[in-house]
């Protein structure tokens, strides 16, 4: 026993135990050891491309933002209610996984958040590859202060996340609003944990609106002060911002309705403080610049009526398609996504494209060649 | 004839275990070579990019480009030494309980309940470890928080191996102590311990090999606060695997790179304890047995 | 034999009983040697089995006691209630009248580490800790209390020289215990025992596992052992009973016809000598004689 235990067998069970988690994330590199890819230790729902006959059932596999992973759900429901011979798998592991995963030719389309980086976009295998725009939500500045209305601008909403404020009645705040009875407790800052692309907007959001007071700059990431709480996901967040008194934290629509959070109006390019709602959502929709392949950002939108937290997502799909079956499914699935199912979107807070995008993306869908 | 061809059976079978063993052994290390060579491949930008700094400095911005590690290595050495300093007397003791003094009627389903602990996936100890410990006792997200669940989370390896480690005391060892008037301690310290030594510390390194690569649960409860080397243990901090899990999803490029290095820096520091464990153990076998 | 030759004009007396020394006419256990174990029916089982009964017998002071018989008729077993280390097997338990110097051994104020103090016992394998050679023998003393350096180095030396090992070891009383020989760690384990003064020492097969010229060195200690300690010893050599010992219990085992199973009982307990030059049983004299079966 002592023998088995001690000698080589020790550090080589205990370094396999290590290896078994390392190998997690080696998993991806072993597949492909030379392209930059990885995946997230413990997810990879998407498989490689299942080669069914044309004609017969076909099965989609996609991975991505967890952001429109409600929506996703809804869409897909609804889509192979009427197509039955076609299945779509959805693996929401985050917009970097959806991306890498596009990039490494595993799913027949990915969604995220953000687009590819301009030094990425080489690194995608299957060509030239589309952005298709299908969602909008809100990033709520969600609190628990024993306050019925807020109203926060950038620059004060950057001081509150980087501790520079420190209690409920601070003037910034009481000049935020006007004749509030503001309480003299602290502030709690709740954000993520986990790398995100909530994050990565509200962090873009004030690096844009708020470029002087906010210094941390932006990604799924960023270098928060020690005394700030993480939550992990969007309900982590949401669960810290419930049970604590004097909380705040950054938070999806969806989630924080879901926790029956408060929420913050927060004040717009046009000086309005607006509350996140479908309408304000869609209104900074109608407000945004598009460059030509699709790519923009719905977030400090113009317009009164936008709210300025507003997020995009996008689907992503190869231009010219090698599985003739597969091909016709995702154009038919992606147009579903960009006509019927917008309608869907508000029921779980979410907020359908602007008409002029719309047709856009439809133009882009009917681009895509089957072989 | 029968004879000779038994002999030659007997070879074959001898040879074809031979093989297999070599076979076996090689694709492990040829495995874990090629782990560390494509790990270490990709963790070089970040090296090349930060140097030494990335052992020694402690920012960690992404959006910066910066990657310090030090305090993601402290807060993992500092739990890690937390869980063991909580788990290891306590698996001993109960270790020691089971088999020296637990009637057999108790012995049995104890065993039963730490085999079947032992096996409890991480993250349930991780979210019991938020619910209770946390939130419950009041502890919110700290190095304490993480070890004790650490500690929770390793006592039923320990435990279970160091009384399968005991277990194998031979009888007439124990009653070598007995026979001369010892107390039931003094036997323990005079013939299974000693006895034990070795397996004792495989164990405690097995279960500190676990506390140093947990992820989820350690993700949970430490707090992800950044750039935290403090040793009050109330203070959120953060690990390496916590940081690789929390952030690995969502990131690319240098950030990446760095997530990796951390990765084989843990590997490294995990195969550094293990082979001084193995030389502390190998030491004192050589010690007692005289050689 | 020369010591023991005394014995050789004891009168045989055929309408003995059987068992036990009793009217055995021994002139020395009549008139001056106490008696340190008194048994009297004497039973032990392992849970529902009863690996020996009706076990009565004395043993004396200063003499060696050899127990012999077949395998599996409960020698070991016996043995083992002289110094309760059956106290730690689950289910084993002791039955019956088993006295030392007058005290019942399993009486309820008896602490058996206290009995083990007095009663030592060598086992059949050689069991040294997996520690030195000087804190093997130094074991003893020091659960016993005796903590200080200078009498710790006499007492491991003065056990040493009794058990025949000093001069092979002096020179190496810090290194292990493992890395003796077979034969020197089984004198280790006898210094082991004498160390902390014991008044019995019971030996199981202590030889079993040695070279004639080793056995012959621990039968040589047995015998100057003697004038200091009582000694109770196990063996299956039928010539060491006779070399060694003063006394000896043959045992045998028979079937018990409530169970199926072999239960061992005392056949024939008398002055060595006797037992081997004429016994009163014809088992025993089957026996020694390799006529057993
Ligand atoms: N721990 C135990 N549990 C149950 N039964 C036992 C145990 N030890 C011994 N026995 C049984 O008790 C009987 C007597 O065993 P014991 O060891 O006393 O015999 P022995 O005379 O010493 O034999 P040997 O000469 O082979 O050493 C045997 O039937 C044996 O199987
Ligand atoms: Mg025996």
């Amino acid at each position: 026993m002592q023998n088995l235990l001690m000698n080589k067998p020790c550090w080589l069970i205990a370094s396999l135990a290590v290896v078994g988690f390392t190998g997690g994330i080696s998993a991806g590199c072993k597949k492909k050891p030379d392209d930059g890819g990885g995946s997230t230790p413990g997810s990879g729902t998407a498989t490689g491309g299942a080669t069914a006959p044309s004609g017969g059932p076909v099965t989609l596999n996609a991975s991505g933002a967890t952001f429109q992973q409600a929506a996703q759900e809804v869409t897909i429901e609804a889509f192979t209610k009427a197509n039955k011979h076609i299945k779509v798998n959805y693996g929401a592991g985050g917009s970097g996984k959806g991306r890498q995963d596009f990039a490494d030719q595993v799913v027949d389309f990915a969604c995220s958040d953000a687009p590819y980086k301009e030094a990425d976009v080489g690194k995608v295998k299957g060509g030239e590859f589309f952005y298709i725009p299908n969602v909008l939500g809100a990033i709520t500045v969600s609190y628990n202060a024993g306050v019925d209305k807020l109203q926060l601008s950038p620059e004060t909403i950057a001081k509150i996340f980087q501790r520079e404020i420190k209690t409920w009645n601070d003037p910034a705040i009481a000049a935020d609003n006007p004749g509030a009875k503001l309480p003299a407790t602290g502030i709690v800052v709740a954000r993520r944990s986990d790398g995100s692309g909530t994050t990565e907007n509200f962090t873009k959001f004030l690096e844009g609106a708020a470029p002087t007071a906010w210094k941390l700059k932006s990604g799924s990431t960023v270098e928060w002060p020690v005394d700030t709480q993480a939550g992990n996901g969007n309900g982590g967040v949401a669960q810290i911002v419930k049970s604590t008194p004097g909380a705040i934290g950054y938070v999806d629509l969806s989630d924080a309705k879901a926790s029956q959070l408060k929420y913050a109006a927060v004040k717009n390019p046009a000086g309005k403080y607006v509350e996140p709602t479908a309408a304000s959502v869609t209104a900074a929709g109608d407000g945004i610049e598009v460059k030509d392949n699709l790519v923009f950002t719905a977030l400090n939108a113009k317009g009164d009526a936008a709210y300025p937290i507003t997020a995009q997502s996008w689907c992503m799909t190869y231009a010219k398609q090698a599985d003739k079956a597969k091909g016709e499914a995702i154009k038919a699935y992606f147009k579903f996504m960009l006509t019927d199912a917008q309608a869907l979107l508000p029921e779980i807070d979410f907020a359908p494209i602007p008409k002029s995008l719309q047709e856009r993306a439809l133009a882009q869908v009917d681009k895509i060649q089957t072989p | 004839m029968q004879l000779s061809e038994l002999h030659a059976r007997s070879q074959h079978a001898d040879r074809a275990f031979r093989v297999l063993a070599v076979v076996a052994a090689t694709t492990v290390l040829v495995v874990l070579a090629l782990i560390t060579v494509t790990m270490s491949k990709r963790a070089w930008p970040v090296l090349e990019h930060m140097g030494l700094d990335f052992f020694t400095s402690s920012r960690w911005s992404a959006p910066e480009g910066i990657y310090g590690a030090l305090p993601f290595i402290f807060g993992t050495l500092f739990t890690a030494t937390i869980a063991l300093a909580l788990a290891v007397p306590v698996s001993l003791g109960v270790a020691l309980f089971i088999t020296q003094v637990a009637p057999p009627w108790l012995k049995k389903p104890m065993v039963y309940l730490l085999d079947l602990l032992a096996v409890v996936p991480s993250v349930v100890f991780g979210l019991w470890g938020v619910l209770v410990l946390s939130q419950h006792f009041g502890l919110g997200r700290s190095f304490l928080t993480a070890g004790i669940i650490l500690a929770v989370m390793i006592t039923p390896i320990i435990t279970s191996l160091s009384r399968e480690v005991i277990e194998t005391t031979p009888q007439t060892d124990k009653e070598a102590a007995l026979a001369l008037g010892a107390t039931r301690w003094e036997m323990i310290g005079a013939s299974v311990l000693p006895h034990s030594k070795g397996g004792l510390v495989g164990a405690v390194m097995l279960g500190l090999g676990r506390a140093l690569g947990e992820t989820i649960a350690a993700a949970l409860v430490i707090g992800s606060a950044l750039g935290q080397i403090t040793l009050d243990p109330y203070a959120s901090g953060n690990s390496m695997p916590a940081v690789i899990a929390n952030e690995f999803g969502e990131s690319d490029g240098m950030h990446k790179s760095a997530l990796i290095a951390l990765a084989v820096t843990l590997f490294v520091i995990t195969i550094i304890v293990n082979l001084v464990a193995t030389a502390i153990v190998q030491r004192s076998m050589r010690r007692s047995r005289g050689t | 034999m020369t010591a023991d030759d005394s014995h050789d004009d004891i009168p045989v007396q055929r309408a003995a009983p059987r068992i036990g020394h009793r009217g055995s006419g021994d002139p020395q256990v009549a008139i001056d040697t106490p008696v340190v174990f008194d048994l009297e029916d004497v039973a032990v089982y392992y849970g529902a089995f009863r690996a020996v009964r009706g076990v009565a017998m004395k043993v004396l002071k200063n003499q060696i006691t050899a127990l012999i018989g077949p395998s599996g008729c409960g020698k070991t077993t016996l043995l083992r209630a002289f110094n309760r280390m059956h106290d730690v097997i689950p289910g084993a338990r002791v039955t019956g009248k088993l006295q030392y110097h007058g005290i019942d051994l399993y009486g309820p104020q008896v602490s058996a580490t206290e009995v083990r103090r007095r009663i030592g016992m060598v086992f059949q394998k050689p069991n040294p800790f997996p520690k030195s050679i000087y804190d093997n023998v130094a074991f003893g003393p020091r659960v016993n209390g005796t903590k200080n350096k200078i009498e710790l180095d006499a007492i491991v030396e003065k056990s040493l020289r009794a058990a025949a090992l000093w001069d092979e070891v002096k020179d190496r009383l810090g290194s292990s215990a493992l890395g003796m020989s077979g034969g020197q760690q089984q004198r280790l384990c006898i210094a082991r025992t004498i160390a902390v003064e014991p008044e019995v020492v019971l030996m199981d097969e202590p030889c079993s596992a040695l070279d004639p010229i080793a056995t012959a060195r621990i039968e040589e200690l047995m015998r100057e052992l003697k004038s200091r300690f009582t000694i109770v010893i196990v063996t299956h050599n039928m010539q060491q009973a006779a070399r060694v010992s003063d006394r000896t219990a043959f045992f045998t085992a028979e079937l018990d016809s409530a169970n199926d199973r072999r239960t061992g009982i005392l056949v024939e307990y008398d002055v060595t000598q006797k037992i081997f030059s004429n016994p009163s049983d014809e088992r025993t004299e089957n026996y020694i004689t390799g006529r057993f079966g």
